[in-house]
């Protein structure tokens, strides 16, 4: 992975430091001119690998607040650059903060635009960082990173008001950064002469009052309001300030314990004294804020950093997560298969416990499954096939009972359709035909009985019928036949032609009748 | 070169590592995947078997007792001679001894080409028929009867009568009384061979 390096840049020199998880190591210094350039350059070289951070911490830095229509994309961008253009021509690190949109009218957005407004004293270390190919993250101005930091710790006190003025100590100089609702407005870098605690306190307490004046004419706070002053102290040096700056009608001065915000940020190298470059420093790698100064270009290999990152974390990724449902795809089969080994163990013990149960069976030429087709075929052929006998037997029952009917003739046979082959006159009924397959329920046993009756009664044609309905009945006094009548010795249907009979005729006709008996097998 | 050859070129091997590891990942998915659907299909196989032979096994006790009886009466069957080929010279003489020990006064019978009663069926066995057309001259209708219950009796074949006509005899000049015309099919079992 590669290493993060920070630069703090003032008016004067370049300080290189290493950040590793909040620990902060000054590795070099460069001062500004071509000796300090080229080996600010060697130094790059070395660590061609890593991430750059500036953090620039110069008076050069223009804040102008406006405001602009709401509108998106590219036009937001060209008007952006547009109003960049305006306020700070040339300066091309610049960028614009969001500060909310007006309540009123068209709800405009309310920008507060920045620039570091002195590019000569960027261009010869983004020229170095350009030319060694640096991977630089951004370039940050300290007013940025306070930003940040005032946003938070608005947002812990919340009774903390709205407007406030932070104050640190720089080597730069005296940074006062004024923030209303927690968003930056203003910030004024005073260069100080020199190094001395009494000359800082002394500046703290005299920029304060002026800064003061400044807000006020400018009618960034309210005249007759007391600005919270919060000053940015190390313990040991807190008394001092606190002396020093005393509150007054305007200025109420608030200390802040440098060491305790370092340690709750997680900075690791605790600043000596109330210097708090390293804590802004550190605040800047480990909490890096989206806006920042340098041109797209300049960032182009840091992005291409990124993209590297994102593709071999999403290579990861996949690959574990692949692996993962792999390798739980993978148990499932291992188990799938071990059950599937169980049961078929059990399937076989249990098939030969069934053969153990077949081996009682007695051996046969063919499966118990032709054994089953073959008698149930056996037995729906001896079903079909009825014996002449009990028909006969019934017949015979009957004429014991019809004295004066005397046979002439019986067509027995098995029928699918008992209208089927019904005689017009005295020809036989037609049995089933050979080789047909029929359900045994359709099935008939079909007796056609042909007889006659004593010559003496052909003219009494109502003691005939009754001689052949007490016949008819005898046949199915058991209810197990259905008898039909198929001719009469004469016609009495109203759908025939009835005629009359010549008593003297010289050949006299024997009175006939057939019936039909139908027993369903 | 264009800024986005650059680029690419930059990033080659990062693209290079997300494009394998993308087709890796999808491989050992695909395997895995191929493997866990085959061992499914397997153990629904098993499992389906298992439950195919524990129901049999369950069964097996009921099956038993009905084998055994349907094997009995196949055995009957058997004994009775109904499976193999048509004897159709036992057939001639044994109606010859019957109309002899009967003392019947003609029988008259045309016996024609066997075929197959019907299609196949799961038995293994093909049911065959020879239709034969009866005609007889009888004293008495005991005389059709008897003779039809000898040939159940002693023919190696199901009779299977399908009609019989029976008609009183007015011819003078012959003790016949009655005339039977019938149709009877004897029924075989051939067993199917395969192929």
């Amino acid at each position: 992975m590669p290493q993060r390096r920070l630069f703090y840049l003032d008016a004067h020199r370049l300080t290189a430091y290493h950040w590793h998880a909040g620990k902060l190591t000054t590795e070099d210094s460069f001062t500004s001119n071509s000796s300090g350039i080229d080996a600010f350059a060697a130094y790059l070289a070395l660590h061609k690998q890593d991430l750059f951070y500036l953090l620039a911490d110069v008076v050069e830095e223009g804040f102008q607040p406006d405001v602009i229509p709401h509108v998106q994309g590219r036009d937001r961008t060209a008007l952006l650059k547009r109003k960049n253009d305006q306020y700070f021509h040339g300066a091309a690190l610049n960028l614009a903060i969001p500060l909310g949109r007006e309540t009123t009218g068209r709800r405009d957005d309310r920008m507060l635009f920045l620039a570091l407004t002195k590019p000569q004293l960027f261009e010869p270390w983004l020229a170095a960082l350009r030319d060694a190919e640096a991977q630089l993250v951004g370039v940050y101005s300290l007013p940025l990173i306070g930003n940040a930091f005032a946003k938070a710790h608005v947002s812990k006190n919340r009774d903390h008001p709205a407007q406030f003025l932070l104050v640190s100590v720089t080597r730069a100089g005296l940074r006062q950064t004024y923030l209303d609702n927690g968003q930056l407005r203003f910030s004024r870098l005073t260069p100080l002469s020199g190094d001395s605690l009494d000359e800082i306190t002394t500046a703290c307490s005299i920029e304060s009052a002026r800064i003061y004046q400044y807000l006020i004419g400018y009618r960034l706070f309210e005249r007759g309001s007391k600005l919270t002053t919060l000053v940015l102290t190390h313990p040991a040096q807190t008394t001092i300030f606190q002396e020093r700056c005393r509150d007054t009608g305007d200025v109420h001065f608030e200390f802040l314990d440098l060491i305790a915000e370092s340690g709750r940020y997680g900075l690791k190298t605790m600043p000596n004294d109330s210097h708090s470059e390293t804590f802004f420093l550190h605040l800047m790698a480990r909490n890096t804020p989206r806006e920042q100064f340098a041109e797209s270009a300049e960032r182009r290999l840091y992005r291409l950093w990124q993209t590297r990152l994102a593709l071999n974390t999403a290579s990861v990724v996949i690959f574990l997560s692949c692996l993962i449902f792999s390798a739980k795809q993978l148990i499932q089969f291992y188990n799938l298969q071990e059950d599937t080994q169980q049961v078929q163990q059990q399937a076989e013990a249990t098939g030969r416990q069934y053969a153990v149960a077949l081996k009682a069976l007695p051996q046969m030429p063919f499966t118990s499954n032709s054994l089953r087709a073959l008698i149930e075929r056996y037995d729906t052929l001896v079903k079909q096939t009825p014996a002449l006998e009990p028909m006969y037997q019934r017949i015979s029952a009957a004429l014991q009972q019809a004295q004066r009917v005397e046979l002439d003739r019986i067509d027995w046979k098995v029928g699918a359709n008992p209208d089927e082959g019904k005689p017009t006159g005295d020809g036989p009924a037609k049995p089933v035909a050979a080789g047909k397959v029929v359900q045994s329920q359709d099935l008939f046993v079909v007796a056609d009985v042909y007889a006659q009756l004593p010559v003496s009664l052909k003219n009494d044609e109502r003691t005939l019928k009754s001689i052949i309905d007490a016949f008819n009945v005898s046949l199915s006094k058991d209810g197990k036949v259905q008898v039909r009548v198929l001719k009469l010795p004469f016609d009495v249907e109203s759908t025939k032609t009835l005629r009359s009979t010549d008593d003297d005729a010289a050949v006299v006709e024997v009175p006939r009748f057939s019936v039909r008996i139908l027993q369903k097998l | 070169m264009t800024p986005l050859a650059k680029t690419l070129q930059r990033i080659r091997w990062n693209l290079l590592l997300f494009l394998t590891t993308l087709v890796l990942g999808a491989a050992m998915l695909y395997f895995s995947r191929n493997l866990l659907t085959d061992a499914d299909k397997t153990h629904t196989q098993a499992m389906g078997k298992r439950g195919e032979v524990q129901g049999k096994l369950a069964n097996a006790r009921n099956e038993e007792q009905e084998l055994l009886e349907k094997f009995s009466r196949y055995q009957g069957i058997v004994a009775k001679g109904y499976i193999g080929s048509e004897r159709r010279l036992d057939w001639i003489e044994q109606i010859r001894k019957i109309k002899t020990t009967r003392k019947l006064l003609d029988v008259i019978y045309e016996l024609e080409p066997q075929q197959v009663l019907d299609g196949g069926n799961a038995s293994g066995f093909d049911f065959m028929a020879s239709k034969m057309r009866l005609q007889m001259q009888l004293l008495h209708e005991e005389d059709l009867l008897n003779f039809l219950a000898d040939l159940r009796d002693s023919m190696r074949a199901y009779i299977d009568v399908k009609s019989c006509n029976v008609i009183k005899q007015t011819r003078t000049g012959s003790s016949a009384q009655l005339a039977a015309e019938c149709m009877v099919e004897w029924i075989t079992l051939r067993e199917r061979t395969s192929g």
